[in-house]
């Protein structure tokens, strides 16, 4: 589609070790649309972050990137030089790391990290216009221009959160990748920091892609949801779909498990673990734990195919 | 008058204050609970960071001393009990922590866990009965002891070794367990397993809960009363269920309209803000302390810190909207 800015294809990062490779993401296609939220959801060990570390090429050994396609609005990420890619880092695409906000540097103010931020990436500028802008930065985050001068632990957990994002959006990028960016926070400064990176990717006109564990989260944030399992995409669709009607059993499971507080219900549980990624199962990666596991499932993998207009699933019921 | 299991009576936790840092915090603010000694009851202590829940639970298990109030166990005070009643004291009070990677010493497979218990409290003669013993525990956790003896934590699941620490505690017959964010360290899909054993022991073997959370969510689900904490204080208490569906102080409704539902149709309604200086953790020093987040704030706010007044049956919230009410 013509609307899409960033396309993974057959994406597969290995992290090699001494008793061979770990399959962290093993076949992965996404499709992020222009002036779209699109969620990355799953569980520990399902390869979400490796992903979106690897969508700017931030992979380091013993991990790589084995295989595959990440083609950013036109441009073959992976066949880029290091020179090119780091020109495109933080100007096209950008990130939010997991748990930067712990990550800023202790010593250093607030307004200079955010301009060696800049200045990285885009050269160094005069002065005046880089203080200018940075302190446009952090009211876009809505933060008082005096938190340019102050030091991190200062700050709130959602005030340097939000400083963490005000860095992510600096050079306008594209797309922007947050990885976990509320975890750490409360739930009443979740929401503020949530409602907040939704106004910035609107008044950017940038897709946001984030990468999350909290179902709940997910359904108040994004458009459309990939759900992950063992390194690979179950589903995608868009988030009424997935929470009205989810194909893939694995997702059904998982939002039968999630609590609200909006009714009680008997809490459910997946039995058993997810899979070790040194050596799979056979077929589908889901199958022992899976409630319709069928004879195929356990000899076939399952491809992600469009089962209904919208609905992308790898799942042998709906082929 | 009937004992109850435990009760704290205004209980206060300041700290700092001393020779070389003038700053106080007070952690806790005169904080009041009975858990009856007749029936099980899963009571929820719930807040934000910096709303006291952790030191209350560190009071309780006895890691912090009370700066004022006290802290009784079926009618004696824990801190003036004899060395004979605090070893009963420590058995019947068991605990579950967050992260279930950290209790466990890397170097020792996780029977080690259960032995120093067995040993400690002296609680099998033989070899086989102790075995027997692990083995039943582990198996009212949902874990076959075949699966789980032998191995080291690293080779188990958060979930696994989670469980493990709830079979621990389930060795000593307590009859309170503190379990302070037992399930946010674990996956989404695997924390009903944990809460459906917590609900598991308090039916079938009548043991009570404090269970200390941020995640109103999973509180929802398992609590018969629940006590929201701000700031040190307690805004609203009593039924759980009734707290959660219809909040009435400002700051439980605040909490509850900010947690996400997992439900697309039903979103946050307006967007809401955060003057800085209470970001930055400046509250105000008197008068109650949500005054300066609080939409319905008075002139009385800011002068005293509203007492609990009672709402409705069993539903208690201290705002001076409800002073009226008794």
């Amino acid at each position: 589609m013509n609307d899409s800015v960033l396309q993974v294809d057959d994406l597969r990062v290995y992290y090699w070790t001494e008793r061979g490779p770990i399959r962290a993401v093993d076949g992965v296609n996404l499709t992020v649309n222009k002036g779209e939220r699109f969620g990355i959801v799953g569980e520990s060990g399902c390869g979400k972050s490796t992903t979106a570390i690897s969508l700017l090429r931030l992979i380091k050994p013993p991990g790589s990137i084995e295989g595959g396609r990440i083609v950013l609005d036109g441009t073959d990420i992976l066949g880029l030089s290091e020179e090119e890619m780091r020109k495109i880092r933080w100007s096209r695409i950008s990130l939010i790391p997991q748990g930067s906000m712990n990550s800023l540097n202790p010593v250093v103010r607030v307004g200079s990290q955010i301009e060696d931020a800049i200045t990285t990436h885009e050269g160094s500028k005069p002065r005046g216009e880089l203080k200018d802008l940075i302190r446009d930065l952090l009211g876009m985050v809505s933060l008082p221009g005096r938190v340019y001068d102050m030091y991190p632990h200062e700050l709130s957990g959602g005030m340097k959160q939000r400083v963490c994002i005000a860095m992510a959006i600096a050079l306008k990028p594209q797309v922007i990748i947050a990885d976990e960016p509320t975890s750490a926070l409360d739930v009443v400064v979740q929401r503020l920091v949530t409602q907040m990176l939704i106004r910035v990717q609107k008044d950017l006109r940038a897709s946001l892609v984030i990468i999350g564990h909290d179902m709940g989260l997910q359904a108040q944030l994004v458009n459309r949801l990939a759900v992950m399992y063992a390194g690979k995409v179950a589903e995608v669709g868009s988030v009424k779909d997935m929470y009205n009607d989810p194909l893939h059993p694995y997702t059904q499971l998982l939002i039968a498990s999630v609590p609200s507080v909006k009714q009680k219900k008997t809490l459910k549980s997946i039995p058993g673990l997810p899979p070790t990624l040194l050596s799979p199962p056979p077929g589908c990666i889901f199958h022992p734990r899976c409630p319709h596991a069928m004879e195929i499932c356990r000899s076939e993998v399952p491809h992600l195919r469009e089962a209904r207009p919208g609905r992308i699933v790898a799942c042998h019921l709906y082929n | 008058m009937e004992n109850h299991l435990l009760e704290v009576r205004n209980l206060t936790k300041v700290f700092g204050g001393g020779l070389i840092s003038k700053h106080q915090t007070v952690a806790l603010q005169n904080f009041s609970l009975t858990i009856p000694g007749d029936r099980a009851v899963i009571t929820t202590i719930a807040g934000e960071s910096g709303s006291g829940k952790t030191t209350l639970a560190r009071l309780i298990l006895g890691f912090l001393t009370p700066t004022s109030g006290e802290i009784i166990w079926l009618g004696r005070n824990i801190r003036k009990m004899s060395r004979k009643e605090h070893i009963t004291f420590r058995r019947e009070l068991q605990a579950i922590f967050q992260d279930p990677y950290g209790v466990y010493n890397p170097f020792y497979r996780v029977d080690h866990v259960f032995k120093t218990v067995v040993s400690e409290f002296k609680l099998a003669r033989s070899k086989d009965g102790v075995r027997r013993m692990i083995g039943d525990a582990l198996e009212v956790v949902g874990l076959r002891p075949e699966e789980i003896l032998g191995k080291y934590p690293h080779q188990l699941s958060g979930g696994q070794r989670q469980r493990i620490m709830v079979a621990r505690s389930f060795l000593l017959k307590p009859r309170l367990i503190v379990a302070d964010e037992p399930v946010s360290m674990i996956d989404a899909s695997l924390r009903a397993m944990i809460l459906e054993i917590m609900l598991k022991l308090r039916r079938e073997f009548g043991i009570s809960f404090l269970y200390i959370t941020h995640d109103l969510s999973t509180a929802y689900q398992i609590s018969d009363r629940i006590f929201i904490l701000y700031q040190g204080s307690v805004a609203e208490t009593g039924d759980a269920t009734k707290v959660i569906d219809k909040p009435q102080h400002p700051y439980t409704q605040l909490l509850i309209g900010s947690i996400p539902i997992p439900d697309p149709t039903l979103s946050w309604e307006e967007n809401i803000d955060l003057p800085p200086d209470e970001e930055m953790g400046k509250a105000s020093e008197t008068g109650c302390k949500f005054y300066s987040r609080c939409p319905h704030a008075m002139e009385l706010c800011r002068q005293s810190s509203p007492p609990l007044y009672r709402i409705g049956d069993d539903h208690y919230a201290s705002c001076y909207l409800y002073k009226d009410s008794r």
